[in-house]
């Protein structure tokens, strides 16, 4: 899963949320570092839609313009922990590294 | 409506018209809401919505998985080679029209001329509309009628000597034998509706028109230039659409598979090879940018 996907999946976990407020969502999220276009959270949105991760919660005409909420579905909660998962495996290979003492040099006889 | 909005909105126009229809209202908003200057979109946006609009356009957003865009890549590699294929023996037919009518009646033998791109065009047409089935048996009959034009019927002396690789010398050979081995591979391909099956044959007329040696554009011979410049569109255009790299790639397969034929035979037969070092070594290295172009998009655009 690439990281925009993952923080956009991320930022639909705790309440529905609407076009903008995702990507402010996200870039909390990730401290700043997922700045998601416009172009990438729709292209990313249609095609979370598609595989029934996240659906369209509500629909609602605001100044004027249509504005859609998206919420997570089962699926996509699932396929967020999923990952979750799988970074924090992969982040405790280093983090729980034991510390083992360094091998001590050999003194090389003059 | 503001000069930010309107701006926005010549930017939406990427996206094709349906797809405005659903999102264009939504996205607006979110345009409007992020933008980090009043006045002007920011150049990361602007080239996010082209880019955007351009994949929903092609419609390899809409493939989902690693393997639909692999059998799409597949049916696009198929369809051009077969397009291509045309373009080289299209000069066949206009040929014989050309000599008939300047001296008469032809050379019964030079019916081939005909009989090739007639067998190429149905292909094209059956795998345009989907029926692989069709397409495949016309592409190799294709490959039948190519080789007995080159030996004769005699089919004991088609494989008896180097000889025989004669026709594969040549790149016009190669387009209607890889296009049946990707023909072969969609026959077991998962059936998905084909989109706008028209596209390929009237872009296949076009690229005859352009590219077929012909009294129209002065019986030019660039074939390879074509394909080269095809290859340089389809890297730069990578980010877009996975496929278009990955299609160049099999196409210049074509000339790549002749030359290397070309090498065997020459060495087999004792013939002296007058081929250029460095047309081989471009050849090579276009291929690898394309192929390499192709796999890192489609690793890209396969990923969630």
């Amino acid at each position: 899963m690439r990281e925009p996907t993952y923080f956009i999946l991320a930022a639909l976990q705790d309440e529905p949320l609407h076009g903008y407020a995702i990507v402010k969502r996200a870039q909390e999220l990730s401290d700043g570092r997922v700045r998601l276009t416009t172009g990438t959270l729709y292209a990313a949105l249609d095609r979370l839609t598609g595989e029934e991760m996240v659906r369209v919660a509500e629909e609602a005409v605001v100044n004027g313009r249509a504005r859609r909420t998206y919420e997570l579905t089962q699926r996509g909660m699932s396929a967020l922990t999923a990952e979750a998962e799988r970074m924090a495996a992969a982040a405790s290979v280093v983090r729980n590294r034991s510390v083992r003492p360094m091998a001590a040099g050999r003194v090389v006889p003059a | 409506m503001t000069e930010l909005e309107r701006r926005y909105r010549w930017l939406l126009r990427a996206y094709p018209r349906a797809y405005r229809q659903y999102r264009a209202d939504e996205m607006l908003e979110t345009l409007l809401a992020t933008a980090d200057d009043p006045r002007r979109p920011s150049l990361r946006e602007a080239a996010s919505l082209v880019v955007g609009g351009l994949r929903a356009r092609t419609g390899v957003d809409r493939l989902g998985s690693r393997s639909a865009l692999g059998y799409s890549a597949l049916r696009l590699s198929a369809l051009s080679l077969l397009v291509y294929g045309l373009t080289q023996r299209a000069g066949g037919p206009l040929g014989v029209l050309v000599t008939m009518l300047s001296e008469g009646p032809y050379n019964p033998g030079a019916w081939w001329f005909i009989v090739i791109p007639a067998l190429l065009t149905i292909a094209l047409f059956a795998a345009a509309w989907g029926s692989y089935r069709l397409a495949f048996a016309a592409a190799i009959l294709t490959v039948a009628a190519q080789h007995a034009s080159a030996n004769g019927w005699d089919l004991s002396a088609w494989f008896s000597s180097v000889y025989d690789l004669q026709d594969a010398m040549l790149p016009q050979f190669w387009p209607a034998l890889l296009a049946s081995l990707a023909l072969l591979r969609l026959l077991r391909a998962p059936r998905t509706p084909v989109a706008r099956p028209w596209a390929w044959p009237v872009l296949g007329a076009l690229a005859v028109v352009a590219l077929a040696p012909s009294p129209i554009n002065g019986w030019l011979d660039a074939p390879l230039m074509s394909l080269c410049a095809f290859a340089a569109l389809a890297v730069i255009t990578a980010p877009v659409d996975a496929r278009m790299p990955i299609v160049a790639s099999v196409l210049l397969l074509a000339p790549a598979l002749a030359q290397a034929t070309y090498l065997l035979g020459s060495r087999q037969a004792g013939w002296p090879v007058d081929i250029s070092i460095t047309a081989i070594l471009v050849l090579a290295a276009v291929m690898a940018s394309t192929l390499a172009a192709g796999t890192i998009a489609g690793r890209r655009q396969a990923r969630m």
